[in-house]
């Protein structure tokens, strides 16, 4: 980790000093050594705030596009634009890729000093700042649990997840925390037509949550950030598994694996499995 | 009237009406080119088929977006079925391909929620399929008669 953190800080104090970019995009030591949060650099001589540590698990790839991006903001000129480079844990990368493939924006418009834990991530960083061990455990558990879920009966299911969205308090952190939720207007904004109300009740929160799952279906880079964010605890990540999962089985597509492929939705073949319509 | 208060109504009279000779509701997507037409033969053909479905004509079944299906079921429906042409049939020539990728993510993420996968359905019916399109609601409707009212 001391060894990721050097090398962090060597890459963006040459980054800085020869122009190459505006601003680097990393961790920074939080409130206490428990806690990293992200932060932006700009000046060489704030160079020396970045590190890493197993506390870095944010998914910076946030920051980089919707209404505010910094690549693909509505209120900057697109020559206006900084020139962008970023930390990218594994997880980030395979949001990058998963922003790539949506034209988000191009390859080339951004530096990636990348971390590479061994899982595949379709895509080659800038600069390779170092190699961290990968969190098998985490997803082992969230599979187990998808399985517990499968294997109960439909009323059970309902009934399981019925008293989970029934906690949602409707703050939407688990769309603001997300990199593929960055349309102009969110969908539970709109009021013309309104598709499900605004305040927390058993019927809009079931509804709001079905269709932010839906709306990442063959997207979703299960990052997990939507369930670490989550103030109420509901298990969103377990809906991107089973989801990345199914996609996998009938489509062989793997959301974040390749820059190249169209993302399963956008995409068909004429041999689809259809044996579930009459 | 608010949604919430408004499908509790709804819930409540279905519940009123399961106890004697109940009837579901069955809302129907249908695209314009195929299976409406369709549906409009069996009619034209004066083929007998339940009168719980409520059809909807889009202009493709490409437009059914998985929110319409998930908002009928919201509102009251007790079942939802989604068709159109049938592969290689599509008036704008791959739509249906597009439909049966994202209808499938659906039907896995309800079944997975609990919804039973008999409650949301999918056919291909042609514009010269007036019968199967009155066997395919008779089925589906049959299916969610045996299942009963939604949960909602």
């Amino acid at each position: 980790m001391k060894e990721i953190t050097k090398n962090i800080r060597t890459e963006a104090r040459k980054l800085l000093q020869d122009e190459r970019a505006d601003v680097v995009i990393g961790y920074e030591q939080g409130s206490d050594e428990e806690v990293a949060t992200p932060c932006f650099i700009t000046d060489v001589s704030q160079v020396d705030r970045l590190m890493f540590d197993e506390h870095c698990f944010h998914n910076l790839a946030k920051y980089l596009v919707g209404q505010e991006g910094y690549l693909t903001s509505r209120f900057v000129a697109e020559d206006k634009r900084p020139r962008v480079a970023m930390v990218a844990t594994p997880a980030t990368l395979r949001s990058i890729v998963g922003l790539i493939q949506e034209h988000q924006f191009a390859r080339d418009k951004l530096i990636i000093l990348g971390i590479l834990d061994g899982t595949p991530v379709g895509i080659e960083p800038d600069v390779l700042v170092g190699q961290i061990e990968e969190d098998q455990e985490t997803r082992a558990r969230i599979m187990a649990q998808v399985r517990e879920i499968e294997e109960m009966s439909a009323s059970e299911r309902w009934a399981w997840w019925e008293e989970q969205f029934s906690r949602c308090i409707r703050c939407y952190a688990c769309r603001q925390v997300c990199p593929f939720c960055y349309c102009e207007q969110c969908i539970s904004d709109e009021n013309q037509p309104q598709w499900f109300g605004r305040s927390p009740s058993p019927g809009n929160n079931r509804t709001w949550n079905i269709i932010r799952a839906l709306h990442l279906v063959g997207r979703c880079t299960d990052c997990g950030e939507c369930d670490r964010v989550c103030p109420v605890d509901i298990p969103l990540s377990l809906l991107a598994v089973k989801m990345a999962g199914e996609v996998e089985e009938a489509y062989g597509y793997r959301a974040g694996a390749d820059v190249e492929t169209k993302p399963a939705l956008h995409s068909f073949r004429p041999d689809d499995p259809d044996d579930f319509i009459r | 009237m608010n949604v919430t208060q408004e499908s509790e109504t709804v819930q409540t009279a279905d519940r009123a009406e399961h106890a004697e000779g109940y009837e579901p509701k069955l809302v129907a997507f249908l695209c314009k080119w195929c299976s409406y037409a369709g549906a409009d033969l069996a009619g034209g053909s004066r083929i007998k088929y339940p009168a719980n479905v409520r059809i909807i004509r889009v202009p493709c079944s490409c437009r059914i977006d998985p929110k319409l299906v998930v908002k009928a079921l919201e509102r009251g429906a007790d079942g939802v079925l989604v068709s159109g042409c049938h592969p290689g049939d599509c008036h704008y020539t791959e739509g249906n391909y597009y439909t049966r990728r994202r209808m499938l993510m659906l039907f896995k993420l309800l079944e997975f929620l609990g919804i039973d996968p008999k409650r949301v359905q999918m056919s291909w019916v042609s514009a010269s399929e007036g019968p199967k399109w009155a066997e395919v609601v008779e089925e589906v409707t049959e299916d969610i008669k045996s299942l009963g009212p939604i949960r909602t």
